[in-house]
């Protein structure tokens, strides 16, 4: 789409939690072998959060109270709350009413969902910047995922690659704010590139969609796991990523070396190394995280969170952020951060 | 970029030894995965300027097959 332009709406904070299970590489090597740690080197991650029994909604909650503490807002000051995952809790209600009754949200917050995959942090951004305004003018962006319980054991393109982790993100209706601005895209002709086959209503669950079949490379998978074809992802990004950046460079008027940090969404570090490559970022202004694995929507505020905090949370900093992926889908955005309150990553216990 | 340094281009992929591949050969064969497939099209990227289709790498199963990919690009 042509750019969007948000005008007086400043990010004034991000918190971070992840499951405080982490799996390492002899995971990998248990189930795997030495090929599975080929993968590891590939990948970049060395360690993965992940939890079996914890939602995105628990850790999007726990990022969300911590948030709220920091930059000193209560539950009634909050006007907007958009939950943006494909792991909710139900099918139905809205994770969203879950969470802004979980948070003692107000009832003239508005609340919806957005489901969306490695895109949509900056979706969310773009969307929920929208209902921010002088008279409606707190608003928090909940982004998180728990992919790990959507793989495979048996799957070597997926299943040494996702973490979980879920996100907060506060916006206000500032005057002084400078524009963000937003490039936003969709092609839907890879749908079934990055996909769950199974589950929806399309194709619900049934015993036979839980049968696991060989596939390609040796892999074992059932319909109900994701399936990724990594070389499709790849020239995806390849093709996408290097213009949208070079476009939102120009829509915002940016040089490339005026932008303090570029925070893409962490698929893994072949995937960036190569990006950063290809683009000629400067490494020290190009930001990578190999900590948790790849947390889909997760990422880029987790990677904020985990790489940026001791370079950010003072002075103004210009950041470049870009996620891409399931959809095909893919934004960017331009931003100016000022004072950003960044705590510290929480790590989660499972529930007893 | 020649034929020669083609084939040293996959034996590093593959991550086997120099003078292992023959046109002839068949990919499943010396161990090419997903891997090797997103190796491939990084390292075809990046040094000869091509973004390859997906589809065409997945139906390929010999060298020659990856040779043709790229043949406006690599010389004899």
């Amino acid at each position: 789409m042509a750019v969007t332009r948000i005008q007086k709406v400043r990010v004034r904070g991000i918190a971070s939690a992840v499951p405080q299970n982490l799996l390492d590489k002899n995971d990998i090597l248990q189930k795997f072998g030495e090929d599975g740690l080929k993968t590891v080197e590939s990948t970049g991650f060395q360690t993965r959060a992940v939890s079996s029994k914890l939602c995105a909604s628990d850790l999007c909650y726990t990022a969300a109270v911590r948030l709220l503490s920091d930059l000193n807002w209560s539950a009634e000051d909050i006007d907007v709350l958009i939950f943006v995952s494909q792991t909710p809790d139900y099918v139905l209600p809205a994770t969203s009413a879950v969470l802004h009754g979980r948070l003692g949200l107000k009832k003239t917050c508005l609340a919806f969902d957005i489901n969306m995959g490695c895109s949509g942090y900056v979706y969310g951004l773009a969307a929920i910047s929208k209902f921010v305004t002088e008279q409606t003018s707190k608003a928090l962006l909940v982004v998180g995922d728990t992919i790990s319980h959507l793989v495979s054991e048996q799957d070597r393109a997926t299943y040494p690659i996702f973490g979980d982790a879920g996100t907060a993100t506060a916006l206000e209706y500032d005057q002084s704010a400078s524009d963000m601005v937003f490039e936003l895209g969709t092609d839907g002709k890879w749908t079934d590139s990055l996909k769950v086959p199974a589950g929806g209503f399309r194709k619900p669950k049934t015993s036979q969609t839980a049968v696991l079949q060989e596939q390609e490379g040796g892999n074992w998978r059932a319909e109900n796991h994701l399936l990724m074809k990594g070389a499709d992802v790849f020239t995806f990004t390849l093709r996408e990523i290097p213009p949208l950046i070079q476009k939102i460079l120009e829509s915002s008027q940016t040089e490339q070396k005026d932008v303090d940090y570029f925070i893409f969404h962490q698929a893994n570090k072949f995937m960036l190394g190569h990006l950063a490559k290809k683009m000629k970022v400067n490494p020290q202004n190009f930001v990578e995280s190999y900590d948790f694995g790849n947390t889909s929507c997760a990422s880029i505020p987790l990677a904020v969170s985990s790489e940026l905090r001791r370079k950010i949370s003072a002075g103004q900093h210009k950041l470049c952020l870009s996620g891409f992926g399931v959809g095909f889908s893919w934004g960017a955005v331009m931003l100016d951060v000022k004072e950003l309150v960044l705590p510290e990553i929480m790590y989660v216990q499972d529930p007893e | 970029m020649n034929q020669k340094e083609f084939f040293a281009l996959l034996e590093d992929i593959l991550e086997i030894d120099e003078g292992s591949l023959t046109p002839e050969t068949d990919l499943q064969a010396v161990g090419w995965d997903s891997l090797a497939d997103v190796s491939f099209i990084a390292a075809v990227d990046s040094q000869l300027g091509m973004t390859l289709d997906p589809n065409h790498l997945s139906q390929s199963k010999t060298v020659q097959d990856l040779l043709k990919l790229v043949a406006e690009k690599v010389g004899n």
